[in-house]
């Protein structure tokens, strides 16, 4: 999109909290509500003409359909169609890069039900309340469910089996050394199991699409998405467009930088909330469906309680830790065996162990992941992805090594530090963990603590804990590329196909140019989330700077050097003749020695005629190095335990991230804290309810799906450590959005085991779990009248 | 949500009459009903707006008990200055349900009248024998974790949802009723229903019958009270138990009266006279309460997944009683339970 609104100056807004940071540029329009959202689209944005699409879905997981009557459906005033997969449009396969469902289940191609909440219509009308009363008219009967459906792992564990590549494709099955025997022989052993809840994104806004074909064929669609150019390409598979469309595009932008004219055009303005669950997904492909029917632009918003089953999820996790260590607490085995939720269709499994085999030192490593296909909508990536369930039983695990070898939580941490990779014995790219310890447990009191568990006892007899954890997330680069445009007036445009989904690319990008360019960031005007512009990857991972980011500086680099070079053979710039190497650009001025120097408006002006345009591609080696590269952070939690109700009240969290250098101050420590608070909820609230016997999930809604209040929030405290990254990417910065989520449940865990004595192995610790055992000096245990 | 007529009532002699008819529903602050609309759970003909009915102060009656309007907000009527002072337990209550936003639209009336939060009544395609007579509970043997664990029948094991009708309980409130036979009063111990073998019907109202007003008797427990509500998140949830407890210490701090109700287990706010007979005269300690919580709680039973509300009402019920009689009461803007 264009921003149409110039970059707003600061205005009368308190001074910024850090230097370096300059506020959110689109912070204004969200706040006024002038940020265009996908479903915030009225007809005036689309020729005039504006259908609404209601998705009907199935109210039963296994089976058939056997009639859809859509006769008093077609009745309603304003209904124009109501879509099934009796009339709709054949679709051709598509390739989901991200694993997601599409990839192996298109919507309305067959009478087949996968799973409860599965789209079994859409219904176009005029307006939005016409498609809804209609779509509830819509009249569905199915043949009788599978007998043998399984929604949870308990039903499903029949189905399990090995997978080879997790996540991205990391490996499902690790072996280093011999880890079965070394645990064997080894003097400590844990051996603990671990369950964690389904739970799904519930990002304020709901999916949404606006599609409209357009005369000469072509497709457009607005939607809130991390991958603008890959829907594109799912587009054009899927409607059966010709080659141009598909992957080449993409190919000949990454290996040849050529961009060509792409029928299918995704726009992408405004994201609001992410986190892994706006890619390929369902309705990306329903609302184009409908509007080739109809021949009209049509917008299809989801209902809350349709973003459960129609949108993916952190689903179903149970893992098996076994810690072998020596006397000294040393780890002579670490074996991670997991059983992990996915869907009959959908490729993704989360990649439980990306932490496991990068975190601690030890000779002998296992994973072993297996999945087990179920009768529920796919899993999918949700922030961490698998690090924080990972992490959450691997760290819960190692507190209780410490407890049992008699060592301080924080010492076992430090006494297992992996100098190099563990999994590849690679040098790190930079690792300061060991200050995020220090700092860390100097912030929160950890060595002021008494260390005994449950020994400490805060106002009105509540029992106090402190735990840690380790935070880890791996640093990653993907291709990407973008343009830059140095105009006459001295302001620099620049172009790439990122996405806002509300970590902030846009001040980062245009903070990241200007600082490049030398510019005031007022001259600096981003163009972001449209497939017109040039590739800009996929906005997952925490890779955002570190993909586009790269692109950016270095077509910013260039764009630099042709000026300056410009400048010195300009005989009439005051800085003709002199060697580029020895002028600077700062604030729009470009500086000689001796005091010489002119603007960067003026410099371009004397040739308007000739703007400066450069293009960068970088990332073609997926950032591929000769380092491990991984962003550490220690997290440390204080909790107080109500000895009678059981309430858990997390007083405080610390977090000390080292995650190399910090571009943004401001909205890297916003990213780190809501990543916190989401820790906060996954240890504590966050679970969706599965009706066992239908498949249904049941608190579809957000009075219903628990996340943390204000109420539940400690007081959050974030320490920054800066690191030279420098030899592990260009700009020396790590992904740090993931990272902050990965140590906190079981920081949260831990912190309670050191409260009440009670290792709780399942997620989210409600306070039903903690009145199963007895506390220390609880309250009588309460007699079942 | 599917297309429905829209009256608004004039005089409470319309509204009666109107709302007599089958098939329309009185609309209040609309948060609780229009949700229900939305899900289809309800599908009325018409709703009969009763908004600009004169039932909308807050008045002092002659026995120095205090009126609450029907119409009158719960936000109101949590932050009356009368209210505040004298029944703190009230408003204490009412604050700790639903959030600031809701508590400004939501009504008295409709507060008594809200309908369960069981899952299953909100899913159309699920039997509920409340939402659709004779289909069936999915809730027996289904996701229960919420639901109710006293006074269950085979038909519902719903729970009746709301905070401030278990503070009304315990202030042994009356609501008054306007119905097309004229008036009559209603004690809240008589207002809710088991629910039986007819657990459609939330309450004894009759065909027509508005709420016009709940009469609290002259003040009761301005210093030893307390809503202590235990919930998964500390805002915006419903309870899993609370605890409503207002109590009279003699000089001598022995237990004069108390009385004790529950919120979240059951269908209806559940008060049962012979735990508070074991608490009077008591000096307050924990075995009392803990004694007095196992007669309130005789006859409970899990229903699986909500097994665990047997032990927790216990211990909540132990800790409401404390908090009480120190006069420490639940503050419900810090939330913490301390
Ligand atoms: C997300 C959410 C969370 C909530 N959390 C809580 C909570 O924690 N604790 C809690 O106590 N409550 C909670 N509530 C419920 C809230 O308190 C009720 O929705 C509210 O009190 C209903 O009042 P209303 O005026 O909006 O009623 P309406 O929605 O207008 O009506 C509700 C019902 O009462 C009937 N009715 C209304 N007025 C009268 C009258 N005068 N006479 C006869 N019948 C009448 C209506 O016909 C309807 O059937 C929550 C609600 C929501 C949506
Ligand atoms: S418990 Fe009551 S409300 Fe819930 S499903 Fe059963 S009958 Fe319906």
């Amino acid at each position: 999109m264009v921003s149409n609104s110039p970059v707003p100056a600061s205005l009368e807004l308190p001074p910024v909290p850090a230097p370096g940071s300059p506020r959110r540029l689109e912070g204004r329009d969200k706040l006024t509500g002038r940020a265009q959202y996908a479903g915030d689209f009225t007809s005036h944005l689309t020729g005039g003409v504006l259908d609404a699409a209601v998705v009907v879905t199935s109210t039963q997981a296994t089976g058939r359909i056997l009639t859809i009557d859509a006769s008093a459906a077609n009745k309603v005033p304003g209904v124009r169609l109501v879509l099934t997969h009796e009339n709709a449009p054949r679709l051709h396969a598509v390739l989901a890069t991200n694993g997601a469902e599409i990839g192996d289940l298109l919507p309305l191609q067959d009478d087949k039900l996968h799973y409860y909440g599965q789209a079994v219509a859409v219904v176009v009308a005029d307006t939005l309340a016409a498609a809804r009363d209609a779509a509830a008219l819509v009249h569905v009967t199915y043949s009788a469910p599978a007998p043998d459906a399984a929604f949870t792992l308990a039903q499903g564990r029949s189905r399990s089996q090995d997978v080879k590549k997790v996540g991205a494709g990391d490996p499902g099955q690790v072996q280093v050394g011999h880890p079965d025997k070394a645990f064997a022989a080894a003097p400590h052993q844990v051996d603990l199991t671990f369950d964690t809840a389904p739970h799904h994104h519930n990002a304020m806004e709901p999916g949404a699409i606006v599609a409209a074909w357009e005369a000469d064929g072509g497709l457009t669609v607005h939607l809130p998405t991390q991958f603008s150019y890959g829907d594109a390409v799912i587009l054009g598979e899927a409607f059966g467009f010709g080659l141009k469309e598909r992957l080449p595009n993409i190919v000949a932008q990454v290996l040849g930088g050529i961009e060509f004219h792409h029928k299918v055009r995704v726009v992408s303005t405004m994201t609001g909330g992410a986190f892994g669950s706006k890619n390929a997904n369902v309705h990306l492909l329903l609302a184009p469906m409908a509007a080739k029917l109809t021949g009209r632009p049509v917008k299809l918003v989801l209902d809350r309680a349709q973003t459960f089953s129609m949108m993916p999820f952190r689903g179903e996790m149970h893992q098996r830790i076994r810690l072998g260590a020596d006397a000294e607490g040393r780890l002579q085995a670490v074996l991670h065996d997991a059983l992990l939720a996915k869907g009959t269709a959908g490729q993704f499994v989360a990649p439980i162990g990306e932490a496991t085999t990068k975190v601690y030192a030890t000779p002998n490593l296992g994973l072993h992941v297996q999945a087990a296909a179920l009768d529920t909508n796919a899993p999918g990536w949700m922030r961490g992805p698998g690090a924080p369930n990972g992490q959450f039983a691997l760290e819960s695990a190692l507190d209780t090594l410490a407890y049992q070898v008699g060592l301080d939580p924080l010492e076992i941490r430090l006494r297992n530090y992996a100098d190099t990779e563990p999994d590849t014995g690679k040098e790190w790219s930079s690792k300061a963990l060991r200050e995020c310890y220090a700092q860390g447990a100097e912030r929160v009191g950890w060595h002021q603590r008494n260390p005994q568990v449950g020994s400490m006892r805060g106002e009105n007899g509540r029992l106090l804990g402190y735990g840690m954890a380790t935070a880890i997330y791996p640093t990653l680069q993907l291709p990407a590329r973008a343009r830059i445009v140095l105009g006459a007036d001295g302001r620099a445009v620049v172009q790439t196909a990122n996405h806002e989904i509300g970590q902030g690319m846009i001040t980062t990008f245009t903070q990241l140019a200007a600082e490049t360019l030398g510019l005031p960031l007022e001259q600096v005007r981003l163009e972001w989330g449209d497939t017109r512009l040039p590739y800009g990857g996929m906005t997952v991972g925490s890779m955002t700077t570190l993909s586009g980011g790269a692109a950016i500086q270095e077509a910013a680099q260039q764009v630099l050097k042709t000026l300056l070079k410009r400048v010195v053979a300009d005989q009439a710039s005051p800085l003709y003749n002199l060697a580029p190497a020895t002028l600077r650009v700062e604030n729009g001025r470009i500086m000689g020695p001796g005091g010489a120097s002119e603007t960067v408006a003026a410099a371009m002006a004397r040739q308007p005629e000739s703007p400066i345009t450069e293009e960068a591609t970088t990332g073609r080696t997926m950032g591929h190095s000769r380092y491990g590269r991984e962003a550490f952070g220690a997290e440390f939690a204080v909790v107080s335990v109500d000895p009678d109700t059981l309430h858990v009240q997390v007083e405080r969290l610390v977090g000390a991230f080292a995650g190399g250098r910090i571009l943004n101050p401001l909205l890297v420590r916003s990213q780190l804290m809501g990543s916190m608070v989401w820790g906060l909820g996954q240890a504590l609230l966050e679970q969706t309810a599965m009706d066992e016997r239908t498949g249904h999930w049941l608190n579809d809604s957000l009075g219903e799906a628990l996340v943390p209040t204000n109420a539940d929030v400690a007081d959050i405290d974030i320490i920054l450590i800066e690191e030279d990254d420098s030899r592990g990417h260009p700009l020396g910065v790590k992904g740090l959005g993931e990272l902050g989520i990965t140590g906190v449940a079981a920081a949260i865990a831990n912190a309670i085991f050191h409260a009440t004595g009670q290792r709780i192995t399942s997620l989210p610790i409600t306070l039903d779990k903690l009145l199963g055992t007895p506390l220390p000096q609880s309250a009588a245990p309460a007699s079942n009248p | 949500m599917r297309n429905f007529g829209y009256l608004r009532a004039a005089s409470a002699a319309e509204a009666v009459q109107a709302g007599a008819a089958p098939q329309v529903q009185f609309l209040a602050g609309g948060t609780n009903l229009v949700d229900l609309l939305k899900y289809r759970v309800e599908q009325p003909a018409a709703l009969l707006d009763i908004n600009r009915l004169p039932y909308q102060h807050i008045e002092e009656l002659p026995d120095q008990g205090l009126r609450l309007g029907a119409l009158v907000t719960n936000a109101a009527t949590a932050y009356d200055a009368r209210v505040q002072t004298r029944y703190p337990l009230l408003s204490s209550a009412i604050l700790a349900g639903a959030s600031a936003q809701l508590r400004n639209a939501a009504t008295n009336g409709g507060n008594l009248n809200q309908r369960t939060r069981c899952p299953y009544f909100y899913d159309v395609a699920a039997a509920c024998n409340k939402r659709q007579p004779g289909s069936g509970c999915a809730a027996i043997g289904g996701h229960n974790r919420g639901l109710a664990i006293l006074g269950t029948s085979e038909s519902c094991i719903a729970t009746f949802p709301s905070d401030m009708g278990v503070a009304l309980r315990v202030l042994d409130a009356e609501v008054r009723l306007l119905g097309p036979a004229g008036e009559r009063v209603v004690p809240m111990a008589e207002y809710h229903r088991l629910p039986g073998a007819e657990p459609w019907r939330d309450n004894n109202l009759l065909p027509g019958e508005l709420v016009t007003a709940i009469d609290l008797p002259p003040a009761h427990f301005g210093q030893h009270y307390t809503y202590l509500k235990i919930r998964d998140r500390l805002s915006y949830a419903f309870a899993l138990v609370s605890v409503a407890v207002g109590m009279r210490l003699d000089k001598a701090g022995h237990i004069q009266e108390a009385r004790v109700a529950l919120g979240g287990v059951a269908h209806k706010p559940w008060r049962e006279p012979r735990a508070e007979a074991v608490l009077a005269g008591q000096l307050p300690t924990a075995e009392v309460f803990g004694a007095a919580a196992d007669e309130l709680l005789a006859g409970a039973v899990g229903q699986g997944e909500n097994n665990f509300k047997l032990a927790l009402a216990r211990r909540a019920i132990v800790r409401a009683c404390q908090q009480a009689a120190a006069g420490t009461p639940q503050s419900q803007s810090d939330k913490h339970i301390r």
